[in-house]
């Protein structure tokens, strides 16, 4: 067992992060790379060096590691002609793309929740092939391991599938403490240890032989993930086979995939109990022959229900209930309401605001690229350029010939194109589902809902739904534009109960609110009868609901959102009223609510267009 | 960059890899647009299916894939030095990425030549290097419009023309394009499904025994690419032959005339518009029966082709619970009177 040298025991986490940190030295080129789930802090800086002394310990210094931000262009990523340097010298000349210069090393993407998933698909791509093909058509050998740091807090935002479906490894280092980190005194010596079978992990991975219920159990697992899929099997069998490298094995045992398993689904993150737990660790070297017992994945600790507490590694079961323990299942049991988000894969369109857009209408000239892979407009850069080459070029006029001299133009001549489209919007429905007539309300909206986005193409336009009943509201459909989500999320709603209107106005606002970092906008349509009676803090008082409705009303009134309030109650009040006056929303009395009826009110709104 | 994993070797998807190699077989199919899960195998069979088709003649240096029988007017290379070296090369194999712009896609005024040199040249796109072989776009749902519109324009005409920054180009841009996406996170206008000619859905496979083949197969293929090409070798010349021999007969094989009205039946059941839908199911039941070495086509071929060639043509209604598969079976079964299922 691995043991500091004041004899008390490593975290066993840390130690996995270690693990996780040999495994992707060893089989770099190998495995795509890791996903690290950490904030910025000591501990995500000490694991980095940790990786970055292994790998200058393995193959040398001098290797390429290099850290991109999420913003990074795709044509830096890709590289092609520096276009200033080309007027420099006056020929074209190439300048390579990040991913070629980092051809044999590392690429460390901060941030990489805000990664734009056109960046992703190229990064992707070449992590596939390993080659990078600049926007000149060059195709230049890129093979690189990726460290992705996600340090994305929630659901809102989430990698790009493109990427996170290419990252072997997940490793979650929040919660870890800097003392687990930073006195890990022995690390230094560790580290010093060669890899076995220096720079040829390869080779040696193909002599281990993988046994057939090993590949059963992998199987089993990835059919147990959601969306089961194939690539994660094999994932796992890679990692498992270079687990048998590091060991000096000669084949997979399953308790190799067991730690597969843990490194790979991301399953180290549940914090530890607080007895001592006996963990694989990285000394491979000196714990051979007395092989420690296949841990069960921590994650399983706090989950009574699924079996992994019986570590028997034989057994696929237990794999079968380790993978079910994992990350992304274990956030659907804690968070039922949040789910969704980390359920689905997302496409990585968190790029904050756009301010560029690529196509519309031409909206003026500008001397900044509106968007990253904007090419400079002919016409007006000769006209930029052309009031100046008396300057540049002092014989101008005095060539006797008559004959121009060339044009010199500099990058600060460039002129672009702004275009200008109508943004995309996203209606957010927050529907009440209390009371006797919850059922037809909500089939209503539900109705309603399909009809906008059965037409919702060719405006571009995303639908979102909450329901709101008892002590809390509830995002039903996170925005989407797809039909069959839409089906499947909306299938069995329950209803019935008190009305939380202040909360769904909160939820509402929340949802608006990530819209429009999206670079869309959002409109809320609330169904309600404008009654609610259950404050923002869960307690039924109907005065203080009263109030925390108005508040909220009215600072999405102030946040500028455009909504509409359609009230469905038999009677309209006067109160009711008074609420959109404060949410400065379209106030619609609907005392018999229909789909079609709905659909028209915002499609009529959603057609009036953000500009 | 590694030969790519042998289209024979893949497990299962028998319902996307026939509608892969009836459009290698006839491009006049108009493409294939494949929906369905991450990870099952999409990209791996359409990066394989460039492999099996026939190696192309072409011209050293030349930047717009010409046939060197049919030059294209732009080519610098071919139009002006017809007696450059020859060379063969394996059909091209073109990626669309997602952050593509529309310079890189059609081609564009070589910016960089015009402010340098003040020369007036055309830099051809990735349409250009597509000629004579496949385009594949991953995520075609997630791909702008106009983009798409582009795409699906030229995908149908064979010619991309390009009218912009002074300049007027035209070439020929044959190729088959292939899309695929996941339709959880975001649909296709229905304008746009239509012009794909065929559209098939593929998922994980559900059974544990398939998915260790799968495992089995691409973990020997990972190992030792080689070793693993040598063992599929035979599989793979088979299939080629396949298609080449298909390529050459498709054009003649019959289709008699009770097939025609049955198509005709068929179609006017499930309410699709224009003839687009019979044309495709015309042409696929074509491939197909050439494929399998026949002389003509047979109702099998039909029933066969008729999910992939008319499922993304119905009328969506976005109350109607029935999947569409399960819409053209119901109309199949009606028309025809027997049950079907992909064969």
């Amino acid at each position: 067992m691995p043991e500091k040298n004041d004899g008390t025991q490593i975290n066993p986490r840390w130690a996995d992060a270690l693990l996780s940190a040999q495994i992707l030295v060893a089989g770099a080129g190998l495995i795509g790379g890791i996903r690290l789930r950490a904030g910025t802090g000591p501990v995500r800086d000490r694991w980095l060096e940790a990786v970055h002394a292994l790998f200058d310990a393995q193959y040398g210094r001098g290797l390429p590691w290099i850290r991109i931000p999420a913003s990074s262009a795709t044509g830096r990523l890709t590289g092609g002609i520096d276009i200033a340097a080309t007027l420099a010298a006056g020929r074209p000349v190439h300048e390579n793309g990040i991913l070629a210069r980092a051809d044999g090393g590392f690429i460390i993407l901060g941030m990489a929740e805000r990664l734009a998933d056109a960046s992703a698909a190229i990064i992707g791509r070449a992590l596939d092939d390993g080659v990078a093909t600049g926007s000149s058509g060059r195709v230049q050998p890129a093979r690189f391991s990726l460290i992705a740091l996600d340090e994305s807090v929630d659901d809102e935002e989430d990698l790009p599938s493109a990427l996170a479906d290419r990252l072997t490894l997940d490793l979650c280092l929040d919660g870890l403490s800097i003392h687990d980190a930073l006195t890990d005194s022995d690390l230094a010596r560790r580290l010093a240890q060669p890899l076995p079978s220096a720079g040829d992990c390869a080779s040696a991975m193909r002599a281990v032989t993988v046994p057939d219920e090993v590949r059963e159990a992998a199987a089993a697992v990835s059919m147990a993930l959601p969306g089961s899929p194939v690539r994660r099997a094999l994932d796992l069998i890679r990692v498992a086979r270079i687990l048998a490298v590091l060991e000096h094995g000669t084949d997979v045992k399953p308790d190799h995939l067991a730690t597969a398993v843990r490194l790979c689904l991301g399953m180290n993150m549940a914090p530890q109990s607080e007895q001592p737990q006996p963990a694989e660790t990285p000394e491979s070297a000196e714990g051979d022959d007395q092989s420690p017992p296949p841990s069960e994945p921590p994650a399983g600790e706090d989950q009574p229900d699924t079996e992994v507490s019986q570590p028997d590694p034989s057994e696929e079961d237990m794999l079968v209930a380790a993978a079910q323990a994992s990350r992304a299942v274990l956030a659907e049991l804690d968070r039922p309401d949040r789910s969704m988000a980390a359920k689905l894969a997302r496409t990585g369109k968190s790029g904050g605001i756009k301010t560029g857009s690529r196509r519309g209408r031409p909206a003026g000239i500008v001397s900044r690229p509106p968007y990253a892979e904007a090419r400079p407009d002919v016409v007006s850069t000769l006209r930029a350029a052309i009031p100046w080459q008396r300057l540049r070029n002092p014989d101008f006029a005095l060539r006797a010939d008559g004959s121009a001299p060339p044009l010199r133009i500099l990058p600060s001549d460039f002129r672009y194109i702004r275009f200008r489209h109508r943004t995309e919007s996203t209606a957010i429905f927050a529907v009440d589902a209390s009371g006797s007539t919850a059922m037809e309300r909500l089939a209503e909206a539900k109705g309603a809902i399909e009809l906008l986005l059965g037409d919702c193409y060719v405006r571009r336009d995303q639908v979102a739904l909450i329901s709101f009943r008892g002590v809390s509201a509830e995002t039903l459909l996170e925005p989407t534009r797809s039909l069959v989500r839409a089906k499947r999320s909306l299938t069995g709603l329950p209803g019935g109960g008190p009305t939380p209107l202040a909360g769904a106005i909160r939820r509402s606002l929340e949802i608006a609110g990530m819209v429009q970092r999206r670079g869309q906008s959002p409109l809320i349509v609330y169904l309600t009868d404008g009654s609610g009676n259950i404050a923002l803090d869960g307690k039924a008082d109907r005065v203080r609901a009263g109030e925390d409705a108005q508040m909220l009303a009215r600072h999405g009134a102030a946040l500028g959102y455009r909504s509409i309030l359609i009230d469905i109650s038999r009677r309209p009040r006067e109160s009711t009223r008074e609420l959109a006056r404060s949410m400065q929303a379209q106030y619609c009395p609907l005392p018999i609510v229909s789909a079609s009826a709905v659909n028209a009110i915002v499609s009529a709104e959603l057609s009036k267009g953000a500009g | 960059m590694a030969k790519p994993y042998p289209f024979s070797a893949i497990v299962g998807q028998e319902e996307m890899k026939d509608a892969l190699l009836m459009a290698a077989v006839e491009p006049s199919l108009g493409g294939v647009l494949v929906f369905g899960d991450r990870g099952t195998g999409k990209s791996t069979a359409v990066r394989a299916l460039a492999e099996l088709v026939p190696e192309l003649a072409g011209t050293r240096g030349c930047r717009y894939n010409c046939d060197p029988a049919h030059p294209a007017d732009p080519c610098p290379v071919c139009a002006t030095a017809p007696k450059s070296a020859r060379i063969k090369s394996r059909a091209p194999m073109v990626d669309l990425p997602l952050g593509a712009t529309e310079d890189r896609v059609c081609g564009a005024l070589d910016i960089e030549k015009a402010l340098v040199s003040g020369e007036r040249a055309f830099e051809p796109g990735l349409l250009a290097k597509a000629h004579r072989g496949f385009l594949y776009v991953d995520e075609v749902n997630l791909l702008e419009d106009h983009l798409v519109d582009l795409l699906l324009d030229v995908a149908a005409s064979g010619v991309n023309v390009v009218e912009r920054e002074g300049l007027s180009v035209r070439h020929p841009a044959r190729f088959v394009l292939v899309g695929s996406g996941n339709p959880e996170e975001g649909e296709l206008r229905p304008q746009l499904l239509d012009r794909f000619g065929l559209s098939v859905d593929v998922s994980s496979p559900r059974d544990i025994a398939s998915r260790i083949e799968v495992l089995k197969r691409r973990d020997a293929y990972e190992q030792d690419a080689e070793a693993f090409h040598a063992k599929w070798a035979k599989d793979e010349q088979r299939l080629a032959a396949r298609i080449v021999a298909g390529r050459k007969a498709v054009g003649s094989v019959a289709l008699s005339d009770r097939l025609m009205t049955m198509m005709a039946h068929l179609c006017m059941q499930l309410g699709v518009d224009g003839l687009r839908g019979e044309l495709t199911l015309m042409r696929a039941a074509r491939a197909k029966a050439a494929l399998s070495r026949r002389k003509e086509a047979t109702l099998e071929d039909v029933l066969a082709v008729a999910p992939m060639a008319l499922r993304h043509r119905l009328r969506r209604d976005p109350l109607d619970e029935a999947g569409s598969k399960t819409r053209v079976d119901r109309a199949i079964s009606e028309v025809a009177g027997e049950p079907v299922g992909h064969a």
